[in-house]
């Protein structure tokens, strides 16, 4: 089990117990202890400030690395109103149910919704019922000390009440011996309760009084009047101011009566009624006579609080009370790593704090009061931001919603597209090659609509390429140059030049474009010489044209000039288009 | 009983819902990017099929104006090219030429076949130059597979005065793809 801290708070000291282990073999680590300074004195006509704890919970820390979680914390019994009432049954479920409607009877001058309502058991009736101490302490204090403990990173999950604490404490380290097992045969009446056993924890601001029957817890009071001020005149180690134990005369001199409202109007020990002895002793025995003859008188006094350290005091409040006292040492009961001036101050003042640490580490028979309950629960971390993230997770869940919305209204429309762009490709090729395979194909997820695209611009590549080849049209293949495109080249060359050349009478043509050099071979006859020449050049002139000789000529009868042979070298592969569009 | 939390409910079903609509928002991504892909590839396709169909339009239409039979075997649809062509420009194919086919000349490395068909025309039998480059003409522009490679005409002097020439030789060759011309 992790280390646990309990931390126990009440108007003048703040302690702090690290134990871990378990119930049954705790182990206690630490111990410290810090003052709580005074609040300020309220303005006229304004309410008393409420304690801060923050300062002591800060020096406590500083003063060493104390674990953070899992805590809890047992609130200061000057906090707390305490009433006792009576219920007609036992069972928790059934008190829990109704204790706050009760209480609110009782509590009459207390706004009910503004406070926590918990409660301790004491004691059952014997005919169903039970006795509980309610204790009401307003959630505003409760929400304040975990404020404060929040400043040095410690959340409490607990919530207890010192009273009940100093019980829990007591009971879980021994101090209370439990009855006797009755006899089978025994009757009811004659079966024993056990031995009735005070327990007081004295503080300078507060006397806490429990009766214990066996182990049980009768009757717990809250006596607002303490040891006050020679209390906090002693240092953090028990020892008087000084170092010194505090003289019995100094205490004697300094006791004072706290009243209920807490003022001190009891005056100085020995004065006006302000005995602290024998105003407990009348406490104690107003305690004893209300709880009646199931109760019988008390064998023993545990004294707790620093008060306990003083030797005189102890003897004077065993005289006073005419009861055998017994300083509890708690902590010497349970394992620990605390050093002698450590021990001896835990010993004194830390029952509270040890009670609850136990109740932490999980004992059960001590106290049951719960003040963090309603606006005040303990809320792990998670709970604390679960609402924060419950609507940042449907902020996120819309957001996210609405992108994958437009996501699929995109994946629509390109898909719509997408099948357009197809079915056209598709349609194309259906009409060129006769065939809905395709179609089919893609209808029938077979194959996906770019394939079928890509497929079809196969297929359409290869008809066409088929049908080129038909129409001797395919790049592959040659084209075959054309005699007539040779002999239109040729005169058009001479009818460009005509005007030139004169009347020209040709008498044989002779093409030939199948030999490796194709060839045109003229005979004809022209009126002079100078014809012959311009022929010539309107030849060499001709696109279609690479060469030509000069031909022989000879006179005719007539007087005309005939040339013979004129022999033209013609471009391979005349193709006239081609010039065109390469002109163009 | 544990007491339902609905917070913590609502968390986990916002988160599983999210974690869902994650997921299906990846792969809806993943999708478009393959969809835009796919479109970018069929616009592609469909410019390069538009051009090929827009070529197979012309191609067909050729196709169909083309006079000149499929088959290089096919002589009675040869020779009726000719006669058509010839009776066009007054030329009578049974009485003005005849009509030779050479032996086909198969190009097996480029794959195709020429076939070179002779027309002598009979020397008595003068033309003039409009009839004879008619014929020509006529011969060429009725198919793209067929051209003019020989030609000898001449103009004896008899005739000279009407201008009737003799076409001594015109050689034609048709030009087919091997598997065309069955080859």
């Amino acid at each position: 089990m992790p280390t646990q801290l309990a931390v126990d708070l009440s108007h003048v000291r703040v302690r702090a117990v690290e134990v871990d282990g378990s119930a049954k073999s705790p182990r206690v680590r630490s111990f410290t202890a810090a003052d709580v300074p005074p609040p300020p004195p309220p303005a006229e006509g304004e309410p008393a400030a409420r304690v801060s704890y923050a300062e002591s919970l800060q020096a406590l820390a500083s003063r060493r690395r104390l674990a953070r979680d899992p805590a809890g914390v047992a609130i200061a019994t000057l906090d707390c109103t305490f009433r006792e009432i009576e219920l007609p049954f036992t069972t928790p479920d059934q008190i829990d149910r109704v204790v706050k409607f009760e209480a609110e009877s009782h509590l009459q001058l207390v706004d009910i919704d503004s406070v926590v309502v918990s409660y301790q058991f004491l004691d059952s009736d014997g005919r169903g019922g039970s006795r509980l101490l309610i204790a009401a302490c307003a959630k505003e204090i409760i929400s304040g000390a975990v404020a404060d403990l929040g400043k040095i990173g410690v959340d409490p999950q607990n919530a207890d009440l010192h009273l009940t604490a100093l019980y829990g404490g007591l009971r879980a380290t021994g101090h209370f011996t439990a009855p006797p097992p009755p006899a089978a045969d025994a009757p009811p009446a004659e079966r024993s309760l056990g031995e009735t056993v005070l327990a007081l924890e004295c503080d300078p601001d507060l006397t806490q009084l429990l009766v214990v029957r066996g182990e049980q817890l009768v009757a717990a009071r809250a006596l607002r009047f303490g040891t006050a001020p020679a209390a906090p005149q002693l240092p953090a180690g028990g020892a008087a101011a000084g170092g010194k134990p505090a003289a019995a005369a100094d205490v004697d001199e300094t006791l004072v009566v706290v009243d209920d409202l807490g003022g001190e109007d009891g005056g100085r020990h020995g004065r006006r009624g302000g005995d602290y002895f024998a105003r407990l002793r009348r406490e104690i025995t107003r305690t004893l006579l209300k709880l009646g003859p199931s109760v019988t008188a008390p064998v023993k006094l545990l004294l707790m609080g620093r008060a306990g350290r003083d030797a005189e005091f102890v003897r004077d409040l065993g005289r006073a009370l005419d009861l055998p006292v017994e300083v509890v040492r708690p902590y010497d009961r349970v394992a620990h790593d605390l050093g002698t001036e450590e021990l001896e101050e835990a010993n004194a003042e830390g029952v509270a704090a040890l009670g609850l640490a136990l109740r932490l580490l999980g004992e059960v028979g001590g106290s049951r009061v719960e003040f963090r309950q309603e606006e005040v629960r303990y809320a792990r971390r998670f709970d604390q931001i679960k609402v924060a993230l419950a609507c940042t997770s449907i902020a996120a869940l819309l957001c996210v919603a609405i992108l994958c919305l437009e996501r699929v209204q995109r994946w629509n429309t390109l898909n719509e597209e997408l099948i357009h762009a197809t079915s056209a490709v598709l349609s194309e090729h259906t009409a060129h090659v006769a065939s809905e395979v395709l179609f089919q194909k893609v209808t029938g997820g077979e194959l996906r609509p770019v394939e079928a695209t890509a497929q079809a611009r196969r297929e359409l590549t290869k008809l066409a390429d088929d049908l080129r080849e038909q129409l001797g049209r395919s790049t592959s293949i040659p084209r075959l140059a054309s005699g007539l495109d040779y002999l239109n080249a040729v005169v058009t060359a001479i009818d460009r030049q005509l005007a030139t050349i004169g009347r020209l009478q040709l008498t044989t043509i002779d093409l030939d474009i199948m030999k490796e050099k194709p060839s045109l071979k003229l005979n004809g006859i022209v009126n002079a010489p100078e014809s012959v020449d311009a022929l010539v050049r309107a030849l060499r002139a001709c696109d279609a044209v690479t060469g030509v000789q000069e031909p022989p000529v000879a006179g005719t009868k007539d007087g005309r000039l005939q040339f013979t042979n004129l022999e033209i070298d013609l471009v391979v592969n005349y193709d006239p288009r081609a010039k065109q569009e390469g002109g163009q | 009983m544990k007491e339902l939390d609905f917070v913590r409910l609502t968390l986990w079903l916002a988160g599983i819902v999210i974690v869902a609509f994650l997921v299906g928002w990846w792969w809806k991504g993943r999708e478009i990017r393959q969809t835009e892909k796919d479109l970018a590839q069929i616009r592609v396709h469909c410019a390069e099929i538009g051009r090929i169909v827009k070529d197979l339009k012309i191609l067909q239409d050729e196709r169909r104006n083309d006079k000149l039979p499929q088959e290089l075997h096919d002589k009675t649809g040869i020779i009726s090219y000719f006669s058509q062509m010839a009776q066009r420009c007054q030329i009578n194919p049974s009485r003005d030429y005849t009509w030779k086919p050479r032996d086909p000349d198969v190009n097996k490395k480029g794959g195709w076949v020429d076939q070179a068909y002779m027309i002598d025309f009979k020397k008595d039998q003068g033309k003039s130059r409009d009839q004879i480059m008619k014929f020509i003409f006529n011969c060429e522009s009725q198919s793209r597979r067929i051209k003019l490679q020989k030609a000898r005409l001449s103009l004896p002097e008899e005739w000279a005065e009407k201008d009737l020439w003799n076409a001594d030789s015109l050689v034609f060759v048709q030009r087919n793809a091997q598997k065309t011309a069955g080859g």
